[in-house]
């Protein structure tokens, strides 16, 4: 068993991740009512609510192999963090800016390069994930995804922003961080975790 | 009795599974909620003599049905001299607008715009435009149908003296029981009491969508009130609104800048005597600097900052239908003419050409080093023409230039707008620039050309002289006089006063005041100076009106 798919999902797996989607969904379009910039306030609650969803996406998916149950929720909340991340493009660049061009223009090549980039590899990993059987899935690729999903967020979030945000994208950081160096101390080589079930056989 | 697993399972799952569809239905209906607010509000890109008239600045204040009810919910805010004295109308010195669909005043608008953001609403909401202060009425007497003209300041309206009228109703509660406190007491302005009087009034009813908007306004506006009143102080209303000690700004006049002090730089504010009149806005496009004080240059500036002075955002100023409007009624004032004396007083004896030529050489004896003169190709600048002069020159009231923060001013506002906004503008575009902004000797007001002179009564940057023959020191200056809803005197180009107050001149103008000097601007002759020649200044005045 690889845990590079989802499978077996269970109601309650299903249920957890998309009431929170859900819900951050009405919360990022209706809490803009009741004051502020209505659309530019939708856009930054989206990429506030990317974040909390990708934050256990990230670090369900670094500990992926110690059970069906935690990858299934990786990659729930994984693509989870993939709608708002569309919602949230969507109004940046359609809503916000007037388009794909006026977006380069607006925030540069390198910021709004980065972003359709991640975009893009985000659609594909997501796509992959559901649509191809088990064999035909790369750890490879699904971790350059979330490497570079995790570099454009904390970058972003802890370099470029300020304020509120900027103490989620500490959080958001130090907690992936973290959650790797654990990673790090648990993992043993593949061999020796066969040789242990074969002696306990 | 044991529990048994699989119908416990059996309601979990059922559980789980209502839960999902409640939370997508939750999803779907949000998202057809925000496909119909795009259907709320259609940009409305009018022409720039409309632009001006019925276009919205981003100044959005309530929505439609409580303007149209808060004045009958309200006389004791809204007609503070009595329902006999005039509707509210009458009583703040707007206009009527006998084409105003919605029977509102010259000046309002409605669009389907928010308050502060621009976002779309199901309910109207009434806006104010550059028309409801830049347009007004001369009449030769009360029974004399008076004639309207675009262009100069509003002479008669109190918008101050309004604003303290509608704060007033969003915060007055009802009486409080015996030996509770005040603030226990509920608001007297509900969702219910404007829903009933807009429907007796009207005979429609809200839709479901309206309501809520109007409910997520009045709570959103109160909460603001509330808040500032900590700052900024409760508003008086019940009838005191108008009164001078209430609203010593009075009618025609604004407090410059106080807005921006309070929404840009967040300071209080208070007590401020900053009175200035409501600009003229004729031939802006001979206009270097614009403001009394000559402290704005760019020509996008002066109206956008006017417009957040009156409560737009750099927010909804961003709108593509609020940028349009006022880009449009700026073009407009750009060549915006004053009519002729003539044409608007015909039953005024005309002047004597030979006067007028004379009035012509002391005017440009006297007068065209500073404000220039006509000319046939439009208007002549002097040497002096757009350059501010300070107030030991110039002798008039200090305050509008002297107030605190006012150095530090042009920084903050230059900041206002982001640098892609579409009224970003440059810092030396506002004055003082940052080297001066400490020093108080260049501080004074700004010669600009004087085109439609007989228009811009009463006179100096604080209204604070009712003729031009007083201004030229033809007649000594009043030293008390009657605002409101006042006459126009043909003979010496300016307003009548009656000698005390009535219904239609309510406030008492009272040049010791802080703020209201009618002193300097002592030309050509200061009133006692032995040099002064009383035949010269008749021939200036003639003149003067053909400006």
């Amino acid at each position: 068993m690889t845990h590079d798919r989802p499978r077996a999902l269970t109601l309650s797996q299903v249920t957890l991740v998309n009431v929170a989607s859900g819900l951050l969904i009405i919360w990022c379009l209706l809490a803009p009512e009741l004051g502020g910039d209505l659309e530019l306030g939708r856009t930054k609650l989206t990429i506030w609510a990317t974040t909390f969803l990708l934050l256990p996406a990230l670090a369900f998916w670094l500990f992926r192999t110690s059970g069906q149950a935690v990858a299934n929720l990786a990659y729930l909340f994984w693509t989870g963090a993939w709608v708002l991340f569309v919602l949230h493009a969507y109004w940046a660049v359609f809503i916000i800016f007037d388009g794909v061009a006026d977006t380069f223009v607006q925030q540069g090549t390198v910021i709004a390069g980065g972003n359709f980039l991640l975009l893009g590899l985000w659609t594909l990993d997501v796509a992959m994930i559901w649509l191809l059987p088990a064999r035909m899935q790369s750890f490879w690729v699904q971790l350059v995804v979330r490497l570079i999903a995790f570099l454009i967020f904390a970058g972003t979030l802890v370099v470029l922003r300020g304020g509120a945000i900027q103490i989620l994208g500490f959080v958001f950081t130090g907690t992936l961080i973290a959650a790797a160096f654990v990673r790090a101390i648990v993992q043993v080589p593949a061999h020796k975790v066969e040789a242990q079930h074969g002696q306990a056989g | 009795m044991p529990v048994s697993v699989p119908r416990l399972n059996y309601v979990w799952r059922s559980a789980l599974w209502v839960l999902n569809a409640v939370v997508l239905v939750a999803v779907a209906a949000t998202g057809y909620l925000v496909y119909v607010e795009t259907t709320w509000a259609t940009p409305d890109f009018r022409a720039a003599p409309e632009a001006f008239r019925h276009g919205t600045i981003g100044t959005e204040v309530m929505p439609l049905p409580v303007a149209l009810v808060l004045p009958e919910l309200f006389p004791h805010h809204f007609q503070p001299a009595g329902p006999d004295a005039g509707s509210w109308v009458d009583q703040f010195g707007f206009l009527d607008d006998p084409d105003n669909p919605d029977d509102l005043p010259v000046g309002f608008t409605t669009t389907n715009y928010r308050p502060l953001t621009a976002a779309p609403s199901p309910v109207p909401f009434v806006a104010l435009t550059c028309a409801l202060c830049h347009t007004t009425e001369f009449g030769t007497s009360d029974d004399a149908t008076p004639v309207r003209v675009l262009g100069p300041g509003s002479v008669s309206i109190n918008l101050f003296a309004w604003l303290d009228a509608f704060q007033s109703s969003i915060l007055e509660r009802m009486p409080a029981p015996a030996g509770e406190p005040r603030e226990n007491a509920p608001y007297r302005l509900t969702v219910p009491a404007i829903l009933a009087a807009y429907e007796e009034k009207t005979g429609e009813a809200l839709s479901l969508p309206e309501r809520i908007m109007t409910g997520l306004w009045l709570r959103q506006i109160r909460s603001r009130l509330e808040d500032g009143i900590a700052r900024f102080d409760e508003p008086y209303g019940h009838g005191r609104s108008r009164d001078e000690d209430v609203t010593p700004t009075g009618p025609t006049r604004t407090l410059a800048f106080r807005t921006l002090l309070r929404n840009v730089m967040h300071y209080p504010a208070n007590n401020l005597p900053i009175h200035s009149k409501i600009a003229t806005i004729f031939n802006q496009g001979w206009r270097e600097r614009a403001q009394f004080d000559g402290s704005v240059a760019d020509v996008n500036a002066r109206s956008s900052l006017a417009a957040v002075a009156a409560g737009a955002t750099e927010v909804n100023l961003a709108h593509p239908e609020i940028v349009h409007n006022i880009r449009e009624a700026i073009a407009y004032t750009i060549d915006l003419k004053p009519p002729p004396f003539e044409a608007l007083f015909p039953a005024a004896a005309p002047p004597d050409p030979a006067t007028v030529e004379r009035g012509r050489a002391v005017y440009r004896t006297y007068c065209l080093s500073c404000h220039g003169d006509k000319s046939p190709d439009g208007w002549e600048f002097g040497p002096r023409t757009h350059d501010v002069i300070p107030l030991s020159e110039i002798g008039t009231d200090p305050e509008r230039v002297m107030f605190r923060h006012y150095g530090e001013m042009p920084d903050a506002l230059h900041a206002y707008f982001p640098k892609e906004h579409a009224f970003a503008f440059d810092r030396g575009d506002v004055f003082p620039q940052p080297e001066e902004a400490g020093n108080l000797a260049i501080r004074g007001y700004v010669a600009g050309p004087v085109d439609g002179a007989f228009l811009r009564a009463p006179y100096l940057h604080n209204a604070s002289v009712l003729t031009l023959a007083e201004l030229i020191n033809l007649e000594p200056r009043r030293t008390e006089f009657y605002r409101g809803r006042n006459t126009y005197d043909t003979e010496r180009v300016g307003f009548h006063s009656p000698s005390a107050r009535d219904d239609q001149r309510y406030f008492r103008f009272d040049t010791a005041a802080p703020g209201n000097s009618n002193s300097g601007h002592d030309y050509p002759w200061a009133i006692d100076d032995p040099r002064r020649d009383p035949a010269a200044l008749s021939d200036l005045l003639a003149y003067l009106k053909t400006l």
